[in-house]
């Protein structure tokens, strides 16, 4: 097991940063003019949305399941300090999204950056500094990984 | 080139093996940053389940977090409805996980890969014919006017087929290559959780893949890039590591730390076990862009495999597939599309036997 940590290498670790970069005015009634859209002999603008229209269609489309109303409107966010896990697991585990993720076989990582779980009853004290010796030795030895030391070897041709 | 510049850009490319590489060891606790966008809609599910997959403590901070300055921004487009994540799911009533069943499912579905990467599990075994009809039904066609061999031909050949050489991915809007689509392949797949995060963007080839928190080994269960064997020191670190991690994830579920955050420790080389499907029309794209010798050495192992088993049953389909250059040659210029990252070995005058070296 890992040990030997040395005492000036540590974990960095933060909150999720989420920054809502770009969006839709009025999602809301975007949706609820596009629903009327279907019934009229014209287009429907979100600025002629009564708060009765916003009462009725919403809740008739959005539980009858008339859910493409509601995929007009778009989010564009920035997601910083998010694990690879819950991004492989679940950001990127469905095919309708869009993304432009940091790479790690273009981008060098010389601090270890990972996500810590907050102290609990199931996880204490002694737990987190397993957690964290590990990232940290398992982030040292990726960097020694990347000594030259180690490249000349790779049979490069 | 000149002597200098010629080992500058060795070294550089010697460096970007070694990232390449040493990114293997990277626990997928790591953090990233991304741009993400997506519909309202898929916000709405996504805040509902939140729960099902291996990281639901920090799905729903982020997700929660992605809810709140939507809601900000207009509070109506969530308030209306009140939709909360679902709690109890069936992924997780149904399955009690022994430490034994996540070592012996690996076991038998390695064996069934029988060493291959990927392996052919299922497919279409009428494809030609039905492509052919498919064909023969966009563009009117009798089958005496066009008979399947010369249909499939039409449709794959990129000498008669210019939507083959097409460098954006414009097959769903082509009339005739939606028959491509009738036919398809399952594949049984074996590839490192860094490879597989690359996979899993080919979305319109979706798999199953493991929650990892129920199909958890026991034993160190990694992946060995194939640069690592004649390097035998580099070797010993590498397996180190990964020994030292399965050490440190087993002591904190003995400890009664939930698999939920022991799980985070696992390095990127991770095996993932998963069950894959497409359409040809959405293989073809996966197949020319990661049979090419710039593609990630796991992922191109995987089509090389998978174009291979395909040859095996319909070797009248698999003649047109491979990287980009295969297809353009003597049909278009430029052969390579990689332009300044081209890989310096004519791969076209001999695929797919011309031998990958890194």
């Amino acid at each position: 097991m890992f040990d030997g940590v040395p005492a000036s290498e540590s974990v960095e670790t933060a909150a999720p940063r989420i920054t809502l970069r770009n969006a839709f005015a009025h999602p809301f009634d975007s949706a609820i003019a596009a629903a009327r859209t279907c019934y009229s002999s014209r287009l429907i603008t979100p600025e002629e949305i009564t708060d009765k229209q916003r009462l009725n269609i919403g809740a008739a489309t959005f539980y009858s399941g008339h859910h493409t109303v509601y995929q007009h409107a778009h989010f564009e966010f920035g997601l910083e300090n998010v694990s690879r896990q819950f991004v492989w697991s679940f950001l990127h585990a469905h095919p309708f999204y869009n993304s432009e993720q940091q790479s790690q076989r273009y981008v060098r990582l010389d601090r270890a950056q990972a996500y810590i779980p907050p102290v609990s009853l199931f996880f204490d004290e002694g737990s987190r500094r397993i957690y964290e010796d590990a990232i940290t030795c398992l982030g040292l030895l990726s960097q020694t990984l990347r000594n030259p030391c180690f490249r000349c070897a790779l049979h490069l041709e | 080139m000149s002597h200098p510049k010629r080992l500058q850009k060795i070294e550089r490319s010697a460096e970007k093996r070694a990232i390449e590489i040493a990114r293997y060891v990277l626990p997928v606790a790591a953090f990233t940053t991304m741009v993400h966008t997506l519909s309202g809609i898929v916000l709405h599910r996504l805040w509902r389940m939140c729960s099902a997959c291996d990281t639901p403590s920090e799905a729903r901070a982020v997700i929660g977090e992605m809810v709140a300055q939507v809601r900000q921004l207009d509070p109506q487009f969530f308030d209306r409805f009140g939709t909360t994540p679902l709690e109890e799911l069936p992924e997780w009533k149904d399955v009690t996980p022994t430490k034994s069943q996540g070592d012996d499912f690996a076991r038998e579905f390695d064996a069934r890969l029988s060493g291959k990467t990927s392996r052919l599990l299922d497919y279409s075994q009428n494809a030609p014919r039905v492509m052919a009809e498919a064909y023969r039904a966009v563009v009117g066609l009798t089958e005496a006017a066009c008979p399947d061999a010369e249909a499939i031909d039409r449709l794959l050949n990129p000498a008669r087929n210019l939507y083959r050489l097409e460098t954006i991915n414009i097959g769903v809007h082509a009339p005739m290559m939606r028959a491509l689509q009738h036919a398809n392949y399952t594949f049984a797949k074996k590839i490192s959780h860094t490879a597989d995060s690359q996979d899993q963007r080919h979305r319109m080839v979706p798999g199953s893949r493991p929650l990892l928190t129920l199909a958890d080994t026991r034993d160190p269960d990694y992946i060995t890039p194939k640069l690592l064997a004649d390097n035998p020191r580099a070797r010993a670190l590498y397996d180190r590591a990964m020994h030292d991690a399965w050490s440190a994830k087993n002591q904190l579920l003995d400890r009664g730390v939930p698999p939920e955050i022991a799980l985070y420790l696992l390095p990127n080389a991770k095996s993932i076990r998963l069950v894959e499907t497409g359409s040809l029309l959405h293989l073809l794209h996966k197949w020319t862009m990661r049979t090419c010798f710039n593609a990630q050495e796991e992922i191109y192992n995987a089509s090389m495999d998978e174009i291979a088993e395909l040859r095996a049953v319909q070797p009248e389909l698999s003649r047109y597939i491979g990287p980009p250059c295969h297809l353009r040659a003597g049909i278009t210029t430029p052969i390579c599309t990689e332009g300044s990252h081209f890989c310096g070995i004519k791969v076209w005058l001999d695929f797919p036997n011309t031998p990958r070296r890194i």
